[in-house]
């Protein structure tokens, strides 16, 4: 087994195994050696020290990790601490349609499975998806959520709105039709996309 | 215990007593036994459409405050035995009737008859409310303009947050010919819109304006007038028999051979 190795993955992020064997001097020498190297490539992120089940003073620990910090401005630890895995992107389910006179609402975004039928409306602070047709109204990034995009695989609305912008319905091409349309806002105008799942 | 059905539609005119009229009349030529009640305070007209106006003693307010029993009120058909009418009465007001005496009026009326058709006022206020409280099912009637089409939408989404399951669909004035040339919606596009399932499609006839002034239902001529073929068709599919549209398209079409052999 080698003396000190270094691993990076998704999941565990940078990882600086070394050699249990060794006494506490040794391995404050190599890791410092380690990141002396790739101080670049190091630099402002979380290092995980595995010492293979080696126990360390907690003095000792505390002295070397502020001394690393100081010089490098590595933060290193001795616990794993798993990176979170993009868990944020929720979105509430509703299947439609969604009838005449209903006021659907989300604080999260929304997809629905069915058609938005005329008379209908969708409020949603984040952004709307919908597998089925738009007859109704939909406003997605209530609040002024100028990030907040629509999805609708058929488009025929009353109103359609993002954030303070209200669509053009002119620029809406019932025409060439495709998989589905993408709304977003850019430069302070909506444009509609035509999706054409990525073909 | 029979079943009761209500039979709706949000917008007004659009066929929902002549719709009752009809299907009532269908179910009872069937050897049903049934009873229409008018939900229509202060609007009634299934008198008319069944000419039994000049027949009613007592009406369902008086049944509710307790004027007259419930036997009392009910009014039998001319022709048929086994059809009767409990009216609306028409110097009240929608008001009259809550949703509690509804639903135990219906439930009184399951019990004697095999079928309880309601007949709903327009409109989704507490005249619908109190319509739909006693019925098992609802039949949703349109025509195929986007106004009726709206709403129809929201008396089914207002029927379905009611927990009403089994929704069916009436399409009424339907014009093939429109339809082909593509100047009015058809059945399919209604379907797609409403997603419910179809219980009948009534081609636009003007021979049913004179059986509704006649006061005879439209459905006792089912073998000259195509509109009181369709009426039959959808009694038949009411009672779970196999139906074929096709049948009224080519009705329609063989009348309009007629004309224009006539017109020349």
């Amino acid at each position: 087994m080698s003396k000190i190795s270094v691993k990076g993955d998704l999941r565990e992020g940078i990882k600086i195994i070394v050699n249990p064997n060794l006494n506490w001097e040794e391995i404050k020498e190599l890791v410092k050696e380690e990141i002396k190297k790739r101080e670049k490539f190091f630099k402002k992120s979380h290092v995980y020290l595995d010492l293979q089940g080696k126990d360390i003073g907690k003095e000792e620990w505390y002295e070397f990790q502020k001394e690393i910090l100081e010089k490098y401005g590595i933060m290193l630890s001795k616990e794993l601490i798993r990176l979170e895995i993009s868990s944020a992107n929720t979105a509430k389910i509703i299947l439609g349609p969604i009838r005449s006179g209903r006021l659907l609402t989300s604080r999260d975004n929304l997809l629905i499975i069915g058609d938005v039928n005329s008379g209908s409306e969708v409020v949603c602070h984040k952004s709307i998806f919908v597998l089925g047709k738009v007859r109704g109204s939909i406003w997605a990034g209530y609040g002024n959520n100028e990030k907040a995009t629509i999805f609708a695989l058929e488009l025929e609305p009353e109103r359609v709105q993002i954030a303070n912008y209200i669509l053009d319905l002119s620029l809406i091409d019932n025409k060439n039709k495709k998989l589905g349309y993408w709304i977003y806002l850019e430069d302070g105008e909506l444009k509609v996309n035509l999706y054409s799942g990525g073909k | 215990m029979g079943k009761a059905i209500v039979i709706t539609s949000g917008k007004g005119g659009v066929g929902k007593t002549t719709a009752v009229a009809n299907i009532g009349t269908g179910l009872a030529l069937r050897g049903l036994k049934i009873v229409l009640v008018d939900t229509d305070i202060g609007l009634r007209n299934l008198d008319l459409l069944l000419g039994l106006e000049n027949r009613i003693v007592y009406n369902l307010v008086d049944v509710i405050e307790g004027r007259c029993n419930l036997k009392q009120a009910l009014v039998k058909d001319k022709r048929l035995n086994n059809l009767f009418l409990l009216p609306a009465a028409q110097t009240k007001e929608k008001e009259a009737v809550s949703i509690e005496q509804m639903k135990f009026l219906v439930h009184e009326l399951k019990k004697d008859f095999d079928y309880v058709l309601i007949d709903s006022p327009a409109g989704i206020e507490h005249g619908f409310r109190t319509a739909i409280s006693g019925a098992d099912e609802a039949i949703v009637i349109t025509t195929p303009e986007v106004s009726s089409v709206r709403d129809a939408d929201r008396v089914i989404g207002l029927l379905e947050a009611n927990g009403f399951e089994n929704l069916s669909l009436i399409v009424n004035r339907v014009r093939f010919d429109m339809v082909r040339n593509g100047d009015m919606l058809g059945v399919e596009d209604l379907l797609e819109i409403l997603s419910i399932e179809l219980l009948g499609i009534i081609p636009e006839d003007e021979n049913l304006i004179i059986s509704v002034n006649k006061g005879e239902p439209i459905i006792l001529n089912a073998d000259k007038y195509r509109s009181g073929l369709a009426f039959s068709l959808v009694v038949k599919k009411l009672l779970g028999e196999e139906v074929s549209w096709e049948e009224l398209e080519k009705s329609e079409s063989f009348i309009e051979k007629i004309f224009k052999f006539f017109r020349g």
